[in-house]
């Protein structure tokens, strides 16, 4: 064959991948479209997101104390939730609104990757195909059009990565520097994940110019540092207790190297290239920003280990491998057209069936329809192939609850479990926020925030409990249980399963108060006697020391729960003002001899109180009549 | 006359000027340099290995735990060793601009 014609074969071939790639541009439109018709939380914690926006717009921090009603805050900064607002004039208050927005929000990444790839290389077909791939990879096509900050994240930090690379312009560097960190400031204030770019560029101008890195680094902590503190007074605290400490969850290595594996194996042809691209460039080349990028983002992606994260994790590192991928090919290309010229054909020829062999690793598509139907037939996925809950859609990944399209019995799901929270005309104790605004009830709770901080020995719990104590919530919808362990439990003692609802492959289970819990003298009531304290102490609060001890100087067996209380002063050196300690019914202990340590009060219908008075004179003289008379206690 | 080239005598050379600006330059990067070569790249990613690497056997240490070697610290001291070994051929890259 002559040379000219394996050229042209190739060339074709080549404009053949990207009609591929245009279809799964296509896919994902679908995709899109069909999440801007679903009305609840396509992923879990969507309506949350919308919930922050919200609060934003009724000039509310969402970083507020998850120990008072409604229980609830962001554990994410504020940028993206800012950004969905004004999109609300247009969408209303709904989900749409994010979600046209990350949407959009992809595209722009997928056509700045594209531009990125065309001014380095000059070749329209791998530049179209690099940006293509950005929608085209599984990791990104699921998160993508969500209600979820991740993308925008991406695109700041993109942004901040392109301005930087221009840093050395001889007229606008030092403008370009400053729109860099502008960026990488946006983008760590829209997901705290962004550290690993603000580390690249950082290091990618110490490589270069290590005077304007200091510079820029002390600049970006400054303004950074600023704008942190002063959203952590205007809180009181609750925006470093939120972002900070209710994200330092527990990692789990295991999942991290499964997402690595998928990562590798879904986008092994991009992958490959930019790791081979990166080694050139540390070896026989210059390190490129993007080079540093998407090795600190590929470290970075190991935070997919924690409790929580998963695949959107990777959706920097994909962005990075997928602009590294195109500069890897056209300088194959180019080297060997000059070096080799027979291998260049060979080379020319391969590199789209290459593209074609990742495009189809990469293949995920609803399966039914007129179009995907036989589509789904012709790629051998086979019409109807379901990977999630009998939906119509299939994924190369395998199972996973994100990608398919919801449909019109997925909303009527989630309207009967609105209609039935409306009935109740009381709040709702839900697991999904858009049940909630949909029944016009405000939302209570935010699960994974508890439970986080619930991990990290930062929530007081009792507040929470003693409201389920009371049965204040007309109904609990449950989908996954991420309250944390004495949440679920008062859950359990107080209300009771009637119903179970499907929504989006998802069992809903809907409980009702119960009319008969007995005495009730559990973990409900216990919290719930807490929260009877801390109304009749004047000041400050009562708080549990021990779950599992014996009063002081009292002996026997333990499982007697010690609470203190100290009139707000949290000096821990000092002492409390008083001890109280719970213990069961059938509790015994033998009292100390001299009579030093803790008094037996007496006992009501559910527990005995023994206590100690350290100092109440001053803070409050009357604590143990108090006590007695609140919980009726007989001797 | 005697006045004119004097002055002109004095009047530094273009190159004299490039000269003094570089020695300027020069005096204000004598702390920090220009550009990172790769020989410092490679020190830096030494540097980097044997902390992780250190920090990895460290860990049960500073932990206070003695629970034998996890996954963790197997995957740091590989990962320390891996860095150590990708900085070789930059030392011996000398001053190439990284």
């Amino acid at each position: 064959m002559k040379p000219e014609t394996v050229q042209r074969v190739g060339r074709w071939l080549l404009y053949f991948t990207v009609a591929v790639f245009v279809l799964y541009l296509i896919i994902y439109v679908v995709y899109a479209a069909a999440l801007f018709q679903f009305p609840y939380d396509y992923d879990q914690g969507e309506g949350f997101e919308l919930n922050d926006s919200l609060l934003f717009l009724q000039g509310q921090w969402p970083y507020r104390s998850n120990e008072v009603f409604p229980f609830y805050a962001s554990n994410y900064p504020p940028l993206f939730h800012w950004l969905v607002m004004p999109l609300f004039a247009i969408f209303g208050p709904t989900l749409t609104a994010g979600r046209v927005l990350s949407f959009v929000v992809t595209l722009l990444i997928a056509c700045l990757v594209g531009r990125v790839v065309y001014t380095q290389t000059r070749h329209k077909p791998i530049a179209a195909i690099s940006g293509l791939m950005v929608l085209a990879s599984n990791f990104i096509y699921h998160v993508g059009p969500l209600y979820r900050q991740h993308m925008t994240m991406v695109l700041f930090e993109l942004l901040a990565v392109i301005f930087s690379a221009r840093y050395a312009d001889p007229k606008r560097g030092k403008w370009f520097i400053f729109l860099s960190l502008a960026m990488l400031l946006a983008a760590g204030y829209t997901k705290q994940l962004s550290v690993a770019t603000v580390a690249a560029v950082l290091f990618f101008l110490f490589l270069r110019a290590p005077r304007k890195a200091i510079l820029a680094g002390f600049g970006l902590a400054l303004a950074a540092g600023s704008i942190f503190f002063l959203i952590d007074a205007a809180t009181q605290g609750q925006w470093f207790i939120n972002t900070m400490t209710a994200n330092a969850n527990a990692y789990d290595y295991r999942q991290a190297l499964d997402l690595y594996r998928q990562f590798f194996t879904l986008h092994f042809f991009t992958a490959a290239l930019a790791i081979g691209y990166s080694f050139y460039q540390l070896y026989w080349d210059r390190l490129s920003v993007y080079t540093i990028w998407f090795g600190f983002t590929l470290i970075n992606s190991a935070l997919a280990g924690k409790w929580g994260a998963g695949e959107s994790y990777f959706a920097t590192a994909i962005v990075a491998s997928c602009i590294l991928s195109g500069f890897a090919v056209v300088k194959l290309k180019e080297a060997l057209a000059i070096k080799q010229p027979r291998t260049a054909l060979i080379v020319s020829f391969a590199i789209p069936l290459l593209y074609l062999a990742q495009a189809y690793s990469l293949r995920h598509l609803p399966t039914e329809g007129p179009v995907f139907g036989p589509l789904a037939d012709l790629i051998g996925v086979g019409r109807g192939a379901s990977v999630y809950a009998g939906y119509p859609y299939y994924d190369s990944l395998g199972y996973t609850q994100v990608g398919h399209l919801p449909t019109a019995e997925d909303t009527a799901a989630g309207d009967r479990i609105v209609s039935m929270i409306k009935a109740t005309g009381k709040p709702v104790l839900s697991e999904e926020a858009l049940l909630a605004l949909r029944a016009d009830q405000p939302v209570v709770t935010n699960p994974t925030q508890l439970l986080n901080l619930w991990n990290n020995q930062a929530l007081d719990p009792t507040e929470l409990i003693a409201s389920i104590d009371r049965q204040d919530y007309g109904l609990v919808v449950l989908r996954a249980q991420f309250y944390p362990p004495p949440v679920l439990q008062a859950i359990g003692a107080r209300y009771e399963p009637i119903d179970d609802i499907l929504m989006n492959g998802f069992q809903y289970r809907i409980l009702a108060p119960r009319a008969d819990y007995g005495a009730g003298c559990d973990e409900a009531r216990f919290y719930g006697s807490i929260s009877q304290l801390n109304a009749i102490a004047p000041q400050g609060f009562f708080r549990v020391l021990d779950r599992d001890t014996t009063p002081i100087g009292w002996s026997g067996p333990p499982g007697v729960s010690e609470l203190e209380y100290r009139a707000g002063d949290t000096d821990v050196s000092r002492g409390p003002y008083y001890r109280l300690w719970i213990a069961p019914l059938n509790w015994q202990g033998q009292p100390p001899a001299d009579e030093s340590g803790a008094k037996r009060l007496g006992q009501n219908a559910c527990f005995q109180f023994f206590d100690k008075i350290e100092d109440t004179d001053f803070a409050w003289p009357t604590a143990r009549p108090d006590v007695l008379k609140t919980f009726e206690i007989e001797p | 006359m005697c006045g004119w080239r004097r002055q002109t005598d004095l009047t530094p050379s273009p190159l004299l000027r490039q000269e003094t600006r570089l020695r300027r330059e020069g005096a204000r990067y004598a702390i920090i340099a220009p550009m990172i070569t790769k020989r410092q790249l490679g020190y830096l990613f030494i540097a980097i290995g044997l902390l992780i690497s250190a920090g990895a056997i460290g860990a049960n240490l500073i932990g206070g735990r003695d629970a034998g070697f996890g996954p963790f610290q197997i995957i740091g001291i590989g990962a320390g060793v891996v860095i150590i070994l990708m900085a070789i051929p930059l030392i011996k890259l000398g001053n190439r601009p990284a």
